[in-house]
């Protein structure tokens, strides 16, 4: 079943990455949505039926760790499978996040790395779509159809 | 707090070169090329932990429009917008590679938003510093990179107290 993405990064440009690794993965995406920090998320968080959030650490008004320790607060979002895509080097904090039941994934990242991560943490398989083109992001607070 | 001995520059250049390969695919020229390619436009990093400091980046315009357009897989020309972002974006992911390289990975850095600024000017400002600093920044590693037509130039300055 195709899921619903939700991609929180302060960078347009990183977003448009992931989300274009994500197609490149040929993962069976619905609907991606976009925020530009954890604030954001957590408001797209009740809006939105999200499956998977793919969220950044370092990010202006609420950063990841906050709004992942938020999340596993709130019982609706506690369950909501994350995974951290940062440049965070210190296995001291990432250990603390992996704590909070998130998966790691280090930037830079390849496709693949990426793909693997979510196949393990979300049981999705790929779909064997694969479309090489530009990936048009949605603006932030907003969301993309794939 | 003991720290690792690392050359700050061997690993400055290694964190810049996995970025520019990897984020960016980018791959360095053999040698520089075009070392009077002017630095269009320059983001700095400000990061605080066992030590503090900032890291800059500065990039020739045609190195920055192409690795924008890499990045977001796109042909077409990149905005302006896009580009800040992008170097932005680099200079935070270098950052956050380079330090763990000197101190170790089990030390904690917080890393403050990027600050982009164009032109050379942005480079050896004073107030080029993101965080105000409370002591004199010392310059700890420059490297220079031969990339696509152009060049891009990292510093990474360490602050040392007064």
């Amino acid at each position: 079943m195709p899921i619903n993405v939700l991609v929180v990064d302060d960078s347009a440009v990183m977003r448009s990455m992931i989300i274009r690794s994500l197609k490149l993965g040929g993962l069976p995406v619905a609907r991606v949505h976009e925020a530009r920090d954890g604030q954001e998320a957590l408001s797209m968080l009740e809006d939105h039926w999200i499956d998977l959030a793919l969220v950044d650490i370092n990010m202006p008004v609420m950063d990841g760790e906050e709004m992942l320790n938020h999340m596993r607060d709130v019982p609706h979002l506690a369950d909501v499978p994350v995974v951290v895509v940062s440049t965070e080097g210190s296995d001291t904090r990432i250990a603390q996040l992996k704590a909070l039941g998130a998966e790691f994934v280090h930037k830079p990242f390849s496709p693949e790395t990426l793909r693997q991560v979510i196949i393990r943490l979300t049981g999705v398989e790929q779909d064997g779509t694969f479309d090489c083109g530009p990936v048009a992001g949605a603006a932030p607070g907003g969301s993309l159809d794939f | 707090m003991a720290l690792s001995i690392v050359d700050p520059s061997q690993a400055l250049r290694q964190a810049a070169v996995l970025t520019f390969e990897e984020l960016g695919f980018m791959f360095l020229e053999a040698e520089l090329c075009a070392a009077a390619a002017p630095l269009a436009a320059t983001a700095n990093v400000a990061f605080r932990g066992p030590f503090t400091g900032r890291l800059q980046v500065a990039m020739s315009a045609g190195v920055l429009a192409e690795i924008t357009a890499n990045m977001l897989g796109e042909v077409s020309s990149p905005s302006l917008v896009q580009q800040c972002d992008a170097l932005g974006e680099i200079a935070n992911v270098v950052c956050g590679n380079v330090l763990p390289r000197i101190a170790g990975s089990h030390q904690i850095f917080r890393l403050a938003a990027p600050v982009v600024g164009d032109g050379v000017d942005g480079v050896d400002a004073p107030g080029a510093h993101a965080a105000g600093a409370a002591g004199v920044e010392e310059l700890a590693a420059a490297i220079e990179l031969p990339v696509s037509e152009g060049r891009a130039l990292l510093r990474l300055f360490f602050d040392r107290p007064n």
